[in-house]
């Protein structure tokens, strides 16, 4: 679900810009740098833009689907709740359930219930939606690592400063 | 078949059934190792205590949510928390069997009933000692370990403070939420090590405690009863919770000296609530397997926890 490829790409245009006029100085920077490598390095800067490009898609989806399983999870707990107040008082599902001590407790139980699972389903979808996020923001980062390794392949490395004897 | 001989192979067939034979005798043989080397004033204590028979539950919970998380070998860390959890967990069994005047535990006599309570309370703060001093290099361990000491004496002082009341079903799960889902809770987050499957854990401790609660009634109902100290002392379990919505049973269950006719009609109509009280566990752990598949890399060695401890309300 988070894999970034199968996410849509570019959103708002006016940040589209931002985002290409900055890329396109961090290219220029690496190319300058860079020397013979420059259409490596190129193509991965814009590979590197398509995924980061495509996180405010991602982000906007992850917390709409989120929403969707919380707004489904609160309707299925009403029913059950509602379900559950017509089996113990068949005939005053909505009426005289307090008319008694243990009708009332079974009342204050059960809204309980309702409030709590209301509740678990918002902290699960939360924690779910920042799972989520956290899985698009790693793929980010192995995206770039992944490109930053095909311009300095271990072979190439070098140490740049002197060790002391 | 023996009963103590068939709960041995229950036992290793959880361990075998979740791949981690190596590491739990690895634990063993730590444990056994450091009850020899103790001293000779303490040894005999710890020695009735620690080299009986064991689930082991709580080291194969820690192993299975951080093999959910990270399909490498175990590490030492996670091995020593392991070790450290059940030292812990023998602390509370010595400690519920005091205060639930308990003489004996898996066929056996309590540690305080073979060597009297000073010595049992004793062994207890040695024991306690000795797990923060295998702690020392892992700092989130024993934050954990700390939050899991305060909130099982929390949670010991609630259900007492509690008991002899008309709850409710929530309040049963809060009860047990505190006394087994925080030890299980605090489990999860020693085997993960980054709080993804707390709230796993916390829902596997309240299944265990709830099949607890149902094998207890369960087991006593095959022999005439319902899970007697329970009863006894009106303590809120599961199917407690669920009895005592009957306004009769209720009243009943919140007597403050209920007679031997009184016991064995709450035994009753406990018992009359086990297929409810497993529909309820049944949704526990539908929650718990919907918790590992969102939160765990692989949730395979979850599931399988789930359906280890499922089992423990047919025993």
């Amino acid at each position: 679900m988070t894999n970034p490829s199968d996410w849509p790409g570019a959103p708002g245009e006016a940040q589209s810009d931002v985002l290409a006029s900055w890329f396109g100085d961090w290219a220029d920077a690496w190319r300058i740098r860079e020397g013979p490598d420059a259409l490596e390095t190129r193509e991965f800067a814009a590979s590197v833009r398509d995924v980061v490009f495509s996180v405010p898609a991602q982000a906007s989806w992850i917390g709409l689907t989120a929403w969707l399983r919380y707004s489904s999870a609160v309707a299925e707990a009403l029913v059950r709740y509602e379900a559950g107040l017509a089996r113990l008082a068949p005939d005053h599902a909505h009426e005289g359930l307090g008319a008694s001590p243990s009708n009332t407790r079974v009342l204050v139980d059960e809204t309980r219930t309702l409030l709590r699972r209301v509740g678990d389903a918002a902290s699960q979808e939360a924690r779910r939606a920042q799972y989520e996020l956290e899985k698009v923001g790693e793929a980010i980062a192995w995206a770039a690592a992944a490109g930053e390794r095909g311009s300095f392949p271990h072979n190439q490395h070098a140490r740049r400063h002197e060790v002391k004897a | 078949m023996n009963e103590a001989v068939e709960l041995d192979r229950e036992d290793d067939s959880a361990i075998a059934v979740l791949g981690f034979e190596e590491e739990m005798s690895a634990v063993r043989r730590r444990i056994a190792a450091w009850v020899e080397s103790s001293d000779p004033e303490m040894r005999p204590a710890l020695e009735w205590q620690f080299l009986s028979r064991s689930k082991y539950f709580r080291p194969l919970t820690i192993f299975s949510c951080h093999r959910a998380i990270d399909p490498g070998p175990i590490p030492e860390t996670i091995l020593n928390s392991a070790v450290v959890i059940e030292f812990f967990h023998n602390v509370s069994l010595v400690i519920d069997d005091i205060v639930d005047r308990s003489d004996e535990r898996r066929g056996r006599l309590t540690l305080h009933k073979q060597f009297g309570e000073l010595n049992a309370l004793m062994a207890s703060g040695y024991i306690v000692a000795e797990g923060y001093l295998r702690l020392r290099d892992d700092v989130q361990a024993i934050s954990l370990f700390s939050e899991l000491l305060k909130r099982l004496g929390v949670a010991e002082c609630m259900q007492w403070r509690l008991r002899r009341q008309p709850l409710g079903i929530e309040d049963w799960r809060r009860i047990a939420g505190e006394d087994t889902g925080s030890m299980f809770e605090v489990c999860a987050c020693l085997g993960d090590r980054s709080e993804r499957l707390r709230r796993f854990g916390g829902l596997l401790g309240l299944l265990y405690h709830g099949c607890d609660d149902v094998g207890d009634v369960r087991g006593a109902a095959a022999l005439g009863g319902g899970g007697e100290e329970d009863v006894r002392d009106g303590i809120l379990t599961l199917p407690a919770a669920l009895a005592i919505r009957d306004p009769t049973v209720g009243a009943l269950f919140c007597k403050p000296d209920p007679d031997p006719k009184d016991l064995r009609a709450i035994a009753s109509s406990f018992a009359a609530q086990l297929p409810a009280a497993e529909t309820y566990l049944d949704e526990i752990a539908e929650e718990a397997r919907t918790e590992a598949s969102l939160f765990s890399r692989d949730p395979a060695p979850l599931w399988a926890l789930v359906e280890q401890t499922r089992r423990l309300s047919r025993r």
